[in-house]
């Protein structure tokens, strides 16, 4: 069952405070971004009947235990666990398409930086000699992925800088961002490595946070006092072969999803504003990339010439970014969708944004991408 | 970088590790379908290509090319903390398998992608080998 063009739609929002939240348990987080959301569109918490939650660090955010929390008896529920929102989205579309539910919420908290979360983890899976050799955080992977793409097509780290500088002038728009000093670039070329080519400001900062979309039928959007934003198309794709996929760590596989363009009844030079999961600087050049924003190995001299900056070609990460709003696993950059699509960003608001995209990745391993629109492309 | 560091830092996080057949011989071999002849890595019970169970572990001549290269100025991990900075590889060797190790007996400004490099398992606790790299394999 497809489910068809603008059937769906976001009609509430609801996101936390960022940074440090000590005290708080995951799912009470998570369970304030609900209440949040449901005071955006007007909702009472007996409208939902579907709730889709994501599990987070430590294993928190199961539905089960945020249902209680939440005391709601949906007649849908499920739990997905990974992140970045677009998962989430997808799976709500396909259960009200098949008439599982009519109205869900989806949403996630953490309190891993509280929790003493320290990106120490392993980079990737499948044995254990990795960490044995050092290769911990996702900044090595990033590292390894930036070094291949200067090595194909002389991208410079300078060239890179401007990802994170770009993200740090929107965030400084943005008053939840977190990082808000400026950045400049010779700011950025002062940083030490962290793992060469990669510094600092290329990887995001452990946050706690919450967030919260509530969906709904097209049918009934009128019972949220807000304005819908509807999902005009969404796409998926996997790599799960993983290292087994030459050149896995560039992601070939996700220009697969370049058809989305066509299902959402739109031209990739429709979309006013773009939204990539950034743990590390370079997945935005990739996505650029790979969706076809500029040529294979164009990256670089892209968002140097501030084509990624409000005001440019195709806005990026308007909210900031994880790597200067806060590192929500993608949720707040579909939040941020949401919000330039009603026209609520102030300062940050791009002009007149009818159509938004949102790309995002699971590690090397799965991605997704869904646009969303003010109004629905006949 | 101190490649002693490097092999004392995976020796101290051995010490929480299971046993693991990879780690077992001072050769660099991996799993052979037998079934299909596919090298297997990373390990794994079932073969990805067709899906048989049956193997035997096959020593590889370990010879292969950087694919890429970076270089940890921070330890994540505490036990790398006398080992920073120093570089981390993904080879990928003639064979098949694409492996993430370390390349010893190099300075980081010499690292190339492309450079060619051959497998050098080293003995980082009594009877366990773990596979890096030293550079130097010819050209195929």
């Amino acid at each position: 069952m497809t489910p068809r063009r603008g059937e769906l739609a976001v009609i509430g929002v609801g996101s936390t405070e960022q940074g440090e939240l000590p005290g708080r348990s995951a799912d009470e987080i998570a369970v304030d971004a609900l209440r949040l959301a449901l005071r955006d569109c007007g909702l009472e918490k007996g409208d939902l009947d579907g709730l889709i939650t994501c599990k987070s660090f430590g294993g928190s955010g199961i539905d089960t235990d945020i249902g209680r929390m939440a005391g709601i008896n949906p007649r849908y529920s499920a739990t997905l666990d990974y992140g970045t929102c677009n998962f989430s989205l997808h799976l709500a579309a396909m259960a009200i398409a098949s008439g599982m539910a009519t109205t869900i919420a989806l949403l996630y908290g953490t309190n891993q930086r509280s929790a003493g979360n320290r990106f120490r983890a392993v980079a990737g899976s499948g044995t254990e000699s990795l960490g044995l050799h050092g290769f911990h955080n996702i900044a090595g992977q990033g590292a390894l992925a930036f070094a291949r793409h200067a090595h194909l097509y002389g991208t410079t780290e300078e060239q890179l800088g401007w990802v994170s500088v770009t993200e740090r002038a929107h965030a400084q728009l943005n008053p939840a961002a977190i990082f808000r000093t400026p950045l400049t670039i010779d700011d950025y070329l002062a940083e030490p490595y962290l793992v060469a080519p990669l510094r600092r400001s290329d990887v995001c900062m452990i946050s706690d946070g919450g967030a919260c979309l509530i969906v709904t039928s097209a049918d009934r959007v009128a019972s949220a006092s807000t304005q819908p934003v509807y999902l005009l198309a969404m796409g998926q794709a996997t790599g799960l072969r993983q290292y087994q996929n030459p050149d896995n760590l560039l992601r070939p596989w996700v220009s697969a999803m370049t058809t989305i363009y066509a299902k959402a009844g739109l031209s990739r030079a429709d979309v006013d504003v773009l939204f990539i999961q950034d743990p590390v600087s370079v997945w935005v050049c990739q996505m650029l990339e790979l969706f076809g924003f500029c040529g294979p190995g164009e990256s670089g001299p892209f968002v140097q010439e501030g084509r990624i900056r409000l005001g440019g070609e195709i806005p990026v990460n308007t909210n900031g970014g994880q790597l200067s709003e806060s590192y929500m696993w993608g949720w707040l950059h579909l939040c941020e969708a949401v919000r330039q699509l009603r026209g609520e960003c102030g300062d940050r608001q791009v002009a007149d944004a009818t159509f938004a995209q949102y790309c995002s990745t699971k590690g090397f391993e799965k991605a997704a991408t869904s646009i969303l629109g003010s109004a629905v492309p006949s | 970088m101190s490649d002693e560091a490097l092999l004392l830092a995976a020796a101290q996080l051995l010490g929480a590790s299971p046993s693991v057949e990879e780690l077992a011989t001072p050769q660099i071999r991996f799993q052979q379908c037998t079934a299909c002849g596919f090298r297997r890595y990373p390990p794994a019970p079932v073969c990805p290509e067709c899906l048989a169970s049956e193997s035997e572990w096959m020593p590889d001549d370990g010879v292969g090319a950087i694919w890429s290269y970076c270089v940890y100025h921070r330890a994540f991990n505490p036990a790398f903390s006398g080992a920073v900075p120093y570089n981390v590889v993904l080879v990928e060797l003639d064979s098949g398998p694409r492996m993430i190790s370390n390349l010893l007996g190099i300075e980081p400004s010499d690292l190339r992608i492309g450079l060619r490099v051959v497998a050098q398992p080293r003995e980082i606790a009594p009877g366990r080998f773990l596979v890096y790299f030293v550079p130097g394999a010819s050209s195929p």
